[in-house]
């Protein structure tokens, strides 16, 4: 059926990039993956619809987002315990100021690391990560403002912190 | 760190983490959507069904301003276009605060908006019609209904589409936006605008587009009407709202006036759809807090309303094209006899 060869190729063409972008967001591969499934899962019982829709990734990304930020709010008071234990990771290798910019994202509060991932990740203006978000304009450019500050700051404790461990 | 550098890092980190992710067979994305099912069977139904009616709310609570996003469009289905000597068919009951009895309302309206039904016998007959015909002249009627407005509309708008409304319906846009920005000028100054009631131009155009939704009209339009709604500020999404029929259906609400100026500061309009086919069903309007309103037509000084009271609440049984006046549709038959008014002048 022509419908259904539709929503592969849509599906294999959006499917590494929507993980990629949610990875940054939630921090792990596996949720990342988790959420961006459930939402192509949503998206293929409804296909008939989104298909004639002006950007059905759009669309996957939004249930996506929604999905991993919801299910971030219920993993929080997992947290506090996990924190302590030592996280398995079986993650590649990167080089060193890519692992500085994974970390300094990972301490960036959600909401900040959602305007990044929108506007420099998926190369969205800052009208549709609006739109994406449901937020005004506004909100958005001050949150990308904060998170870029707050990264920076980051980064530059990073960078410094030789300096002062021998001073 | 520097903007360019900053995208460039970050981009790179997506492409890295894409390359680390390989889609799973399509099939096991649909076992999947299976297997969840059955497991939200009983407590994320609320979401499912926030999803299932092409509508995500942002999580947080369902009323939260702005909660409303329209993801899907309905389906375009071919619709015939009305013939303008066929008729438009609607059939309403209303439940009202203060009417003991609820009523329907059945009217019929030429598609070419130039005559109309307004009463008839109950009784059928197969044909040959008693028909009262009379005739009303246009620009006076327009003149009692908009006083206070310089450019009155001068022709008789057809009783279907977008020309229901708009003078021009060709230059309307019939993206959400273009539509949403079109209905706006066309709200603006309240004593031109179709709805005489509303005190900001958001409030007249959700009502507006409540009465559009009634009516007959291409399935894009429709579709559009629906992501327009979810624009408005303050749209929010009500679940379980029942019309006056009784029917279940999920609601877009917003604060509106229908009393007069200052009303949407204690009155909310509900427009309700159908759960799952998203056909529109009614409208309620429901108190938001308890108010005392002076001085309305009730033989008495006032009127208390108290929060939760739903003072109008209507539903669309009927909404069809027949061809004959004074039929119903899926019957051959007609009224046995019927008032026949004719526009003249316009």
């Amino acid at each position: 059926m022509r419908t259904d060869k539709d929503f592969e190729d849509f599906y294999q063409a959006n499917y590494p990039r929507l993980v990629g972008q949610l990875t940054v967001v939630t921090g792990s591969l596996e949720d990342a993956e988790d959420a961006v499934q459930e939402a192509f899962a949503r998206a293929s019982t409804r296909w008939a619809r989104l298909r004639a829709y002006d950007a059905p990734e759009a669309w996957v990304r939004r249930v996506a987002l929604n999905l991993a930020t919801s299910g971030l709010r219920r993993a929080r008071h997992q947290l506090a315990i996990l924190a302590r234990l030592p996280t398995p990771t079986a993650e590649p290798q990167h080089p060193t100021d890519r692992l500085a910019i994974e970390a300094g994202l990972r301490r960036l509060p959600l909401r900040h690391r959602q305007v990044l991932v929108l506007h420099y990740g998926a190369d969205l203006p800052v009208e549709q990560v609006a739109q994406q978000l449901r937020l005004p304009t506004g909100t958005v450019k001050s949150r990308l403002a904060r998170a870029r500050a707050a990264l920076g700051a980051y980064l530059d404790d990073v960078q410094e912190e030789p300096r002062h461990a021998r001073g | 760190m520097r903007e360019d550098e900053l995208r460039r890092q970050i981009a790179e980190l997506v492409a890295d983490n894409a390359d680390r992710a390989t889609p799973p067979p399509i099939a096991a994305i649909r076992r999947r959507r299976r297997r969840r099912r059955a497991r939200l069977a009983s407590g994320a139904v609320l979401l499912i069904a926030a999803v299932a009616a092409s509508l995500v709310a942002v999580q947080g609570p369902l009323r939260r301003q702005v909660t409303v996003v329209p993801v899907v469009t309905q389906p375009p289905r071919p619709t015939p276009d009305p013939r303008p000597r066929q008729w438009v068919y609607s059939k309403e009951l209303r439940v009202e605060q203060g009417v003991r009895k609820p009523w329907t309302h059945e009217q019929w309206i030429r598609v070419d908006g130039r005559k109309f039904i307004s009463s008839a016998s109950n009784r059928r007959v197969a044909r040959g019609s008693k028909v009262r015909r009379e005739r009303m002249d246009w620009p006076s009627a327009q003149v009692a209904r908009f006083p206070r407005c310089p450019s009155r509309p001068e022709r008789i708008p057809p009783a279907v589409g977008l020309g229901r409304f708009f003078p021009n319906p060709a230059a309307v846009p019939t993206d959400p936006d273009g539509l949403l920005t079109a209905i706006y000028q066309l709200v603006e100054d309240p004593d031109c605008a179709p709805i005489p009631v509303g005190d900001t131009v958001q409030d007249r155009a959700f009502m507006l587009i409540e009465g559009m939704l009634e009516g007959v009209l291409p399935a894009d339009v429709r579709a559009a009407l629906y992501r327009a709604l979810a624009r408005i500020p303050g749209v929010t999404v009500v679940h379980g709202v029942t019309d006056a029929a009784g029917r279940r259906g999920v609601a877009f609400a917003r604060a509106a006036a229908i009393e007069g100026r200052g009303s949407s500061g204690w009155l909310r309009l509900e427009i309700i759809l159908d759960r799952s086919t998203y056909r529109y069903l009614g409208a309620r309007h429901v108190v938001t807090r308890d108010y005392f309103l002076l001085n309305v037509p009730s033989g008495s000084k006032g009127t208390q309303f108290r929060k939760g009271q739903v003072p109008v609440s209507r539903a669309q049984l009927a909404l069809a094209v027949v061809d004959a006046p004074c039929q119903r549709p899926g019957e051959t038959t007609v009224c046995a006899a019927y008032l026949e008014t004719t526009w003249v002048g316009g």
